[in-house]
């Protein structure tokens, strides 16, 4: 008698604890806002030429996690963000494509780029910052407000920084060869900013900042192929007295010609055409 | 003792079985804190959409260094906003876009640029770098019947941005003629030709009287309000600094006043007496340019001695705010005297003077005013004055001039002399190295100032 009634008490412990199910459904709808945002027509073109074609995000509505917050910057004007768009469109993923194929870009590309409308002063500097690349994944362009579209320098500027930061992304995913290194290594230096342009062409690097290491010089020999045409780009090589840093500069353009034929099956020099005549278009 | 067991495992199922069924958690807040952040965001949104007219906002992006700027925003349910300001005087409405976001809090971000951002501009000439030191975000602080307090995360202490319903019946039409009348406001706290340039803080409760020199910064909107308190024999010296933003009636200072127990923060201009007055409890603050300044230093004991010996003050040492505008229209007439003179004075001007300060024995001094011939030459009207000092202010009696060119320019230059003589004195303050927007020099610099014309003060410098 006395096992039915442990049994009983038993049995009855497990219903109570299940009774206390209190019949709401446990799992109750999302707590994260899903909903649309506010699309302007801006942000339209911008799913539908960036996003949705390229898988690139373009930011531009202000976020100050986006920059560094210890910096005095604003966004920029919405009409300002398109061209620099297009400009972006134009002279630097449209020719890749038609080079490198239809997925070149979607495959190889910084996936975010934010657009700051001021100038990035740095603190206790003369200097500014234009652009800044983090991690291949995003670069953040600084004073889009003021860029000038009648002028084909201003138009550079961007696409200069982008066209370096790219080739960083590229390095990524083929390294340089590193007989590149080899050619002048005894000048770079970390305070390539006491040298001017001029001084640094004179020691064979095509700029000041392609003075601080190999994998910048190279990167910088990419950017200034890719937004000169190849007559400028010659004859800012021959306005080089030095015989010696002119044919390491030759030395060097040979490499990134054949970095890009072999790696990438593209002729840099039919992007380089490709690219300065979508960036004179631009002008307006 | 397996039933003594059994037992015990009996009763703890019974136990623990009851226990289950408590749901009685104690729950600090009745909404998730997803919901409440849905929550908070909605109701800094609704607000801001509750306006059809907008608000007027004021913007203090740093009330230590800077004064601030007045909006007029209208807030779109579409995401854009519509914007106007005092900032400077491109005036014109703006739209851009804006976001009610959870950040560190519920945030206002003003995500495209627009008047706001100017405050925030880098390439601000003279503020190269960090503009005014504003922001695009801001944090939600609370909301007192329909008014909004937002604060800037980098400045949380000493920046506020504020937004009253704006009370306007268009914002298209009526925000901007605010904004302007807002703009010109900031013209009104600057001395014109006819003020006096002794601008002063009077605070006046019962009988007391206080007297602050103003020290306004009209590039910082910034004033460092001094007063001089003798208590007892004991002289102190209390400093205010504030920031000042105008509004289309008057002008609105943080961090506010707080002086002999009552705060003063809005100021009503005043057009008939050209001042700036609030009124609390009786007690009134008064930002008026006055005839006397609020505190007269000893500073001209040292005139005619070792290193104030020899003054001058020539236009082609720069200009300076420390000349008045008084003094510059005061030089207008001695030029329109001097090409008076004749045909052959046509391209002739004032070009400054020189104060031999080191009386003689009779107690005589010697004042040379130049007139610049344009051609290369300049002729120096001489002239003496018994010189005396009394009350800290310095006496000049006209005696004559003392050369042929003093007699010559004699009637000419009746309206400088008349300066220099002035019967209540000249007010006498040394003003550091000399500054002025052509040249920087070591030579320590000076002001003098009519009593009888407090309009007029003319800067310079020592030789020796």
């Amino acid at each position: 008698m006395k096992k039915y009634i442990y049994k009983i008490v038993m049995i009855s412990s497990v219903f109570l604890v299940l009774g206390c199910d209190d019949g709401s459904d446990s799992v109750g709808k999302s707590q994260i806002d899903t909903s649309t945002p506010i699309l302007n027509d801006l942000d339209i073109w911008l799913r539908n030429n960036f996003v949705s074609t390229y898988n690139i995000e373009v930011l531009y509505k202000w976020d100050i996690n986006d920059t560094d917050i210890d910096r005095y910057l604003h966004p920029p004007y919405e009409a300002s963000v398109q061209p620099v768009a297009e400009a972006l469109q134009k002279a630097w993923i449209e020719p890749y494509t038609t080079l490198g194929g239809e997925n070149f870009v979607k495959k190889i590309a910084p996936r975010q780029f934010t657009f700051v409308g001021s100038f990035n002063y740095n603190p206790n500097s003369p200097t500014i910052t234009l652009g800044l690349a983090e991690a291949g994944a995003k670069i953040t362009l600084f004073n889009i407000d003021f860029l000038d579209f009648t002028d084909i320098n201003s138009i550079r500027q961007p696409l200069k920084t982008v066209q370096h930061e790219y080739g960083h992304i590229l390095n990524q995913n083929v390294p340089i060869d590193i007989n590149y290194g080899q050619i002048n290594p005894e000048n770079y230096t970390a305070q390539w900013f006491n040298r001017s342009d001029a001084q640094a062409r004179e020691l064979g690097y095509i700029t000041a900042y392609a003075s601080s290491q190999e994998s910048e010089d190279f990167v910088e020999m990419i950017s200034e192929m890719l937004t000169n045409s190849k007559e400028d780009f010659d004859a800012l090589v021959e306005s080089i007295d030095s015989d010696l840093a002119k044919s390491q500069i030759r030395e060097k353009e040979a490499m990134v010609a054949e970095y890009y034929q072999t790696n990438f099956n593209i002729d840099i020099y039919e992007l380089q055409a490709l690219m300065n005549a979508a960036t004179q278009e631009l002008v307006n | 003792m397996k039933n003594i067991y059994k037992k015990y495992w009996l009763i703890g199922v019974v136990f623990m079985s009851f226990l289950s069924c408590n749901n009685d958690t104690e729950t600090l807040f009745p909404d998730s804190p997803a919901e409440r952040i849905q929550q908070s965001n909605s109701e800094l949104l609704n607000l801001l959409l509750a306006e059809p007219n907008g608000y007027k906002g004021v913007y203090f992006p740093k009330n230590d260094e800077f004064g601030g700027f007045t909006f007029f925003m209208k807030f779109n349910a579409d995401g854009t906003v519509e914007m106007t300001s005092d900032f400077d005087s491109d005036t014109a409405i703006q739209t851009s876009s804006y976001e009610v976001r959870y950040g560190t809090t519920t945030e206002l971000v003003f995500t495209t640029r627009n008047h706001i951002q100017k405050v925030s501009n880098p390439n601000y000439p003279g503020l190269i770098g960090t503009g005014f030191k504003g922001t695009s975000v801001f944090q939600y602080f609370g909301n007192d019947n329909g008014i909004i307090t937002l604060k800037d995360v980098r400045n949380v202490d000493s920046g506020s941005f504020v937004l009253t319903p704006s009370g306007l019946t268009n914002f298209t039409t009526e925000s901007v003629i605010k904004a302007e009348a807002s703009l010109a406001q900031r013209q009104n706290i600057l001395p014109k030709a006819s003020n006096s340039v002794f601008q002063v803080l009077k605070i006046e409760k019962g009988d007391q009287v206080f007297n602050f020199n103003f020290n306004y910064d009209a590039f910082r909107l910034y004033a460092s309000p001094r007063v001089t308190l003798v208590d007892n024999d004991v002289i102190s010296v209390e400093e205010f600094k504030f920031g000042i933003a105008f509004t289309e009636d008057g002008l609105i200072i943080s961090p506010a006043l707080e002086f002999d127990g009552e705060v003063y923060e809005n100021f009503t201009y005043d057009a008939d007496s050209s001042s700036y007055i609030s009124t609390v409890n009786g007690s009134v603050a008064k930002i008026l340019f006055d005839q006397a300044p609020a505190f007269l230093t000893d500073d001209v004991e040292a005139v005619g001695q070792p290193g104030h010996q020899v003054f001058g003050s020539y236009l082609s040492f720069g200009d300076s705010p420390l000349t008045s505008p008084g003094f510059n229209e005061l030089i207008d007439t001695l030029n329109q005297n001097i090409v008076g003179l004749g045909s052959f004075a046509a391209n002739w001007s004032y070009s400054g003077f020189e104060y031999y300060a080191q009386p003689d024995v009779d107690g005589n001094v010697n004042i040379y005013i130049g007139v610049f011939d344009g051609a290369g030459t300049t002729y120096y009207g001489g002239y003496s004055f018994n010189q005396t000092i009394e009350n800290n202010k310095l006496y000049l009696q006209f005696n004559g001039s003392i050369n042929g060119n003093g007699d010559f320019f004699f009637n000419a230059l009746i309206p400088i002399l008349q300066f220099f003589n002035s019967s209540n004195g000249l007010y006498f303050a040394d003003q550091g190295s000399f500054s002025s927007d052509l040249y920087s020099y070591s030579n320590l610099s000076s002001t003098f100032t009519s009593a009888d014309q407090p309009n007029l003060r003319v800067y310079g410098l020592w030789y020796n």
